[in-house]
């Protein structure tokens, strides 16, 4: 046996801070969970490579022909690449975020967890940090090589960054909360990936890839303006994408685009009410403690 | 007498109509190392999740320092559930890392551990890239690095060379001479020579819990027979009717009243001239006779341990950790 050393503790227990204690769990996770995310190769190809390859085919392959302004180019494929960076940002939140709970499930890892003396939010707050990185990843991957295929992005108001950050964390946050449902339900990668992927292509085709083409949404159209991936995807577009014509569907069928107040006032109130729901789910489930501390 | 460290009492776990843990009662004293033996599959692991806190029990209660271990929050106690503990994907370091910031008792000890036990330079490669055994030292590492006053170990050595044992059970008695409490689950006879009291689980139940000196004090003589046929022969004379084959003898109990001499004219009288001899049992016939040939016996043949802090089928009160 080596020579003992005086051995320090990492926190003071007895130092009467548990927000100390709190932060220091909630960044053990947000690093754990994205060296995970960024090092498993399939999370990357679902969620940069799949959406920057689906840009490139839609803007040199579905567009050809289609009779575009060389003017208005630019400003369609901006608009394009956001509702792909969108996309992508709803699988990384989603597929990525929710395999990454349900191998955990599935490796009885909280047998191990629930016997530490751990706060579920540090631990629901830390990958919800992950999750969210990857997700502003995967939209700014996409617009990244739209940029360097000629789209023109231009930011709408001074506050144009805030209210996009805002509104992708809100995004992020609800989409990231319906995976903590579906891996706990399901409990099995597999099937959580089968699930997740299907609910965010599905959402994407359904909504007219997320609201970037209203006149491919087969119900109300006002209703684009409301759901947790076009609200968002459209409020996103248009604080990036100079020229509304052709790009994220802005007035396209007399749709309005939505205020930026409304806007992030409806996706806090979706964040807020997701953030129960999995703050409740994760307690209860995941950690067996009552719903509340 | 103060509280036990831990104690539990009556822990039954179900999962749907089935049974894992039946019953359970198991106290661990105030520094005190108890050994779990059994084989896998019969609950071990279970009953140290509801001792941990990490599962309910259907029925029964289980509490620390005399407090409900729902109620102590992970504060007092520290799990090693193999298996499950390091991260795949990160490396042995960032592994020390994150479980470093989870618990606020964490200590940097895990430093000395891993150089005690030659992973000091494997510490940057991912833990998927490791070995069972260097997965177990990493867990074990970072598990014995919380200053708390109870551990519980689910199969610390499983998986472990020989020869790395000894490196393992010096880090839990340092941590024992430092006043903690180790429960301690194993399938591996090796580890008996850490207990002060073994506790026996051959099912879903404690059967037995008592000294090592009082169990091996209680095992009836054992008895080494050699040749296959003399060794089929041998079954219908030794306890259980079962003989544990080693190589190309295989040992067995013998019952009450039944000596060496009676096996070996009885093999003689069926044509088998191999040698029989008693030998001194080993804690490989100790773990033999406790958890496969004890239960199967009638009560009065089962010669139970009757020696200090020997205390089968109840709580005991623990009678500290004097090994």
């Amino acid at each position: 046996m080596v020579a003992r050393s005086e051995h320090t503790t990492r926190t003071d227990p007895r130092d009467g801070r548990p927000f100390a204690a709190w932060r220091d769990q909630a960044r053990a996770f947000a690093e754990r969970y994205a060296r995970e995310l960024f090092r498993n190769k399939a999370v990357l190809f679902w969620s940069l490579a799949f959406p920057v390859g689906f840009y490139l085919l839609t803007i040199t392959v579905f567009y050809k022909g289609a009779d575009i302004p060389a003017d208005v180019w630019p400003a369609v494929k901006a608009g394009t690449a956001v509702t792909y960076g969108m996309f992508g940002a709803v699988i990384a939140s989603l597929n990525s975020f929710g395999q990454q709970l349900a191998m955990d499930l599935e490796a009885d890892r909280y047998l191990q967890y629930r016997a530490l003396p751990l706060s579920p939010s540090a631990d629901l707050a830390g990958r919800m940090v992950a999750g969210l990185a990857l997700s502003v990843v995967a939209l700014l991957a996409v617009v990244g090589v739209a940029m360097g295929t000629g789209a023109s992005f231009t930011l709408a108001e001074p506050v144009s960054v805030p209210v996009v950050l805002l509104a992708m964390t809100a995004f992020a946050v609800f989409w990231m909360v319906v995976a903590v449902l579906v891996a706990t339900v399901v409990r099995d990668p597999r099937y959580a990936s089968i699930i997740t992927v299907s609910v965010a292509i599905g959402s994407y085709f359904m909504t007219g890839f997320n609201g970037g083409d209203p006149s491919m949404f087969n119900g109300p159209a006002w209703l684009l303006n409301w759901l947790p991936n076009s609200l968002p995807t459209r409020l996103v577009a248009d604080h990036l994408v100079a020229s509304p014509a052709g790009s994220a569907g802005a007035t396209a069928d007399g749709l309005a685009i939505p205020g930026t107040v409304f806007g992030l006032s409806v996706m806090a109130v979706y964040a807020a009410v997701a953030l129960a729901v999995g703050l409740a789910v994760t307690r209860r489930v995941v950690y067996k403690r009552g719903v509340l501390p | 007498m103060s509280d036990p460290a831990l104690a539990a009492r009556g822990v039954r776990k179900e999962y749907g109509a089935d049974g894992v843990v039946e019953g359970a009662d198991l106290a661990v004293a105030d520094n005190e190392i108890l050994l779990l033996m059994g084989p896998n599959g019969v609950g071990k692991t279970v009953l140290l999740s509801c001792l941990a806190g990490s599962e309910r029990p259907t029925e029964g209660t289980v509490e620390v320092f005399g407090d409900p271990v729902a109620e102590d929050g992970g504060e007092s106690l520290n799990f090693l559930l193999q298996d499950t503990m390091a991260v795949e994907t990160l490396t042995g370091r960032e592994n020390a890392d994150f479980y470093s910031r989870l618990h606020p008792s964490f200590t940097d000890r895990w430093r000395d551990y891993v150089e005690d036990l030659d992973l000091a330079g494997d510490l940057d490669k991912r833990v998927e890239h490791y070995s069972e055994g260097m997965t177990r030292k990493l867990e074990l590492a970072l598990t014995m690095s919380v200053d708390v006053p109870v551990y519980l170990l689910d199969e610390p050595t499983a998986g472990v060379d020989l020869s790395m044992i000894q490196r393992f059970h010096d880090i839990i008695l340092e941590r024992y001479e430092a006043g903690a409490s180790v429960l301690v689950s194993s399938h591996r006879p090796m580890d008996a020579d850490l207990a002060d009291r073994i506790a026996v689980m051959p099912d879903g139940t404690v059967t037995a819990v008592g000294t090592p000196e009082a169990l091996m004090d209680a095992v009836p003589t054992v008895v080494r027979v050699t040749g296959t046929d003399a060794i089929r022969t041998a079954e219908d004379h030794v306890l259980g009717g079962r003989l544990f084959p080693l190589g190309g003898e295989a040992r067995g109990f013998l019952p009450p009243g039944t000596a060496v001499e009676d096996l070996r004219d009885a093999l003689a009288a069926a044509g088998h001239g191999a040698p029989v001899e008693a030998i001194e049992p080993t804690s490989a016939d100790m773990f033999n006779y406790y958890v496969h040939v004890r239960e199967g016996l009638e009560p009065a043949t089962r010669g139970d341990p009757d020696a200090d802090g020997a205390a089968p089928r109840s709580v005991p009160a623990p009678t500290g950790g004097d090994a």
